[in-house]
């Protein structure tokens, strides 16, 4: 039984209004299925607009699914609320992209990552809940005098550190990690990357990975899905998504991917083509970006194919 | 030094609050003491801003005026901040039909010209301190609640809110302990600029007799009687209406250096 299965999510969101004359619906989540298993890491790569970070907060229910279901340990959570749901989020928490923006700028740290365990712990005293919060705090590398300090204290490696602890405080079996290192310098994305991997490991903990940078998913995840304007293109273990990458936009990532040295690019790479306005509003929506389109595309629902390796692409690499 | 002009106003507004608290020891003269000797003195050295027309000493009476001035801004602003945060809350953070009705409320009560609903509900009151508080502050909140709802809203997208809501956290500690306090600068600001409002228009009721009653001095009835007089005795005009002139322009320096200095674009300039 995986630890999480989300089954044919979509989303759109509505812009314009009553007054603005146009109204435009953009499909920011397109019928997207996986699983997580317990202590695996699934990456979710994807240009920016994709739809990954909108699939992460559906799967928090930040945000409302206006189809699909998630499952939680094999239960529905997708429609439950108040206090049944809030009982539930103890199980997946979530990391954030921006540091300086996920911690609360008014509460000491010692408050903020102890937050989760007044919720779910209340049986925890002040002084119990506050040792809880040294020993997490002490496991994502910061010692006892950060407890009484503001966020604003703090460097962003420091403060990501921090809201992994507050995450963690719950004993969650699922993270769900957006762009957790994305706004950080690269030294200290190595740093954080090793932390996230040594908790994975000391806690069983399944991770799900919403990322642009493909040489860190590389590095970090088991599977990965690649997503292209609210669908999942492609599906598959990192070894095979990486080496023999089936859908074209999938290529088309890999090889805007900057390598270590000029040399190691492809000599007959394909050339790239930039543009927001290239999504198909029907049909295979990166057929008008795709070098290998041809007519039956126009009419493929982009469903993916089955087994451990899939795609969604009538012409397959 | 930063912020000339906020310090400015910071200093008026501390000057006349500590004038106002130390009245019974610094005035020079009973504010009510009546004299027939002395009605319509000019300004002299005894008399510094002159007396009135049944010779009480002008000085000590805007000095006891200051208490008033002030008691009724806070007051009022207290009373509008209040209401104004508690239904700015509950439609930034309720949303949906919550949201609806409260700003539809809100805006019909915009609607209205304040001052003259404030004049309308006085004259079926008796006029008093109290009651001018209490209508002034149920009057002006509109504008906090207006304020309070769109920081929630903005504030509710933040990520820190996000990781709350994730966690758990109840809706009550999430207004209380993450939405209010990140939207206090705003709030002190709405506050400051208020209370330089809620001393007009104290002033303004009072000149018409519509606010603190004789012989209780306000700023406001000091100066109906130099409406009276002012042809024989400037200073019974010129005294109170500079005394009102600095106290608003203290407070509007103030509440608008706060404005500046709280927000985060402007914080290098100045």
């Amino acid at each position: 039984m995986s630890l999480l299965k989300v089954e044919s999510l979509s989303k759109s969101f509505a812009s314009g209004g009553m007054w603005s004359g146009v109204r435009r619906v953009t499909h920011a989540v397109n019928n997207v299925s996986f699983e997580v298993a317990k202590g695996e890491t699934l990456a979710i790569v994807g240009e920016s607009g994709s739809g990954k970070s909108t699939t992460a907060r559906l799967v928090m229910r930040l945000i409302e699914a206006d189809q699909g279901r998630i499952s939680l340990l094999g239960e529905d959570v997708s429609g439950l609320k108040g206090k049944a749901l809030r009982k539930k989020r103890r199980h997946m928490q979530m990391v954030f992209q921006d540091p300086f923006a996920s911690l609360n700028p008014r509460m000491k740290i010692v408050d903020s990552v102890g937050e989760g365990l007044r919720v779910h712990a209340p049986e925890l005293n002040g002084s119990q809940r506050r040792q809880k919060v040294t020993d997490i705090l002490a496991q994502c590398g910061m010692d006892e005098s950060v407890l009484e300090r503001y966020p604003h204290q703090f460097s962003g490696g420091q403060r990501q550190r921090i809201g992994i602890a507050r995450a963690l405080a719950v004993s969650p079996e699922l993270l769900v990690l957006d762009e957790p290192v994305s706004a950080l310098d690269v030294s200290v994305q190595a740093q954080i990357l090793n932390l996230l991997g040594e908790l994975q490991k000391e806690h069983q903990l399944a991770y799900l990975f919403i990322s642009h940078d493909l040489s860190v998913v590389r590095h970090v995840a088991d599977r990965v899905a690649v997503m292209f304007a609210g669908f999942i293109v492609e599906q598959g273990t990192v070894q095979e998504v990486y080496k023999h990458p089936q859908h074209p936009y999938t290529r088309e990532l890999l090889e805007a991917r900057p390598v270590s040295h000029p040399s190691k690019r492809h000599a007959e790479g394909v050339e790239i083509v930039r543009s927001d306005e290239g999504v198909a509003e029907s049909g295979c929506a990166f057929r008008l970006r795709c070098p290998f389109a041809q007519a039956d595309c126009a009419g493929f629902d982009a469903r993916l194919s089955d087994g451990e390796h899939k795609v969604a692409c009538l012409h397959p690499l | 030094m930063k912020r000339p002009l906020m310090l400015a106003g910071g200093a008026i507004v501390g000057t006349v609050a500590i004038l106002a608290v130390l009245a019974p020891w610094i005035s020079p003269f009973d504010p009510n003491l009546i004299n027939v000797k002395w009605i319509l003195l000019p300004p002299s050295l005894e008399h510094w801003c002159g007396t009135d027309t049944l010779g009480r000493d002008v000085l000590s009476r805007m000095l006891y005026g200051a208490r008033v001035s002030l008691a009724v801004g806070f007051v009022a602003v207290g009373i509008a901040i209040a209401i104004g945060v508690m239904l700015g809350a509950l439609a930034g953070y309720a949303g949906g039909r919550a949201d609806a009705i409260v700003m539809r409320a809100t805006d019909m009560v915009l609607c209205f010209p304040t001052f003259f609903l404030i004049l309308a509900v006085i004259a079926f009151l008796e006029p008093s301190i109290w009651n001018i508080m209490i209508v002034i502050g149920l009057t002006s909140w509109m504008g906090v609640a207006r304020l309070v709802r769109a920081e929630l809203l903005s504030l509710r997208k933040r990520e820190f809110v996000m990781a709350a809501e994730s966690l758990g956290v109840p809706a009550m500690r999430l207004v209380w302990r993450y939405l209010l306090p990140n939207a206090m600068g705003p709030i002190l600001v709405s506050a400051v600029l208020g209370i330089a409002g809620a001393v007009l228009i104290e002033s303004g009721l009072s000149f018409l007799g519509l606010g603190v009653q004789p012989p209780d001095a306000s700023w406001g009835n000091i100066l109906t009687e130099g409406k009276d007089n002012i042809q024989i005795a400037w200073w019974l005009s010129f005294y109170p209406g500079l005394a009102i002139l600095i106290t608003v322009l203290g407070y509007n320096l103030l509440g608008e250096g706060l404005r500046d200095a709280l927000d985060p674009r402007l914080r290098d300039q100045h």
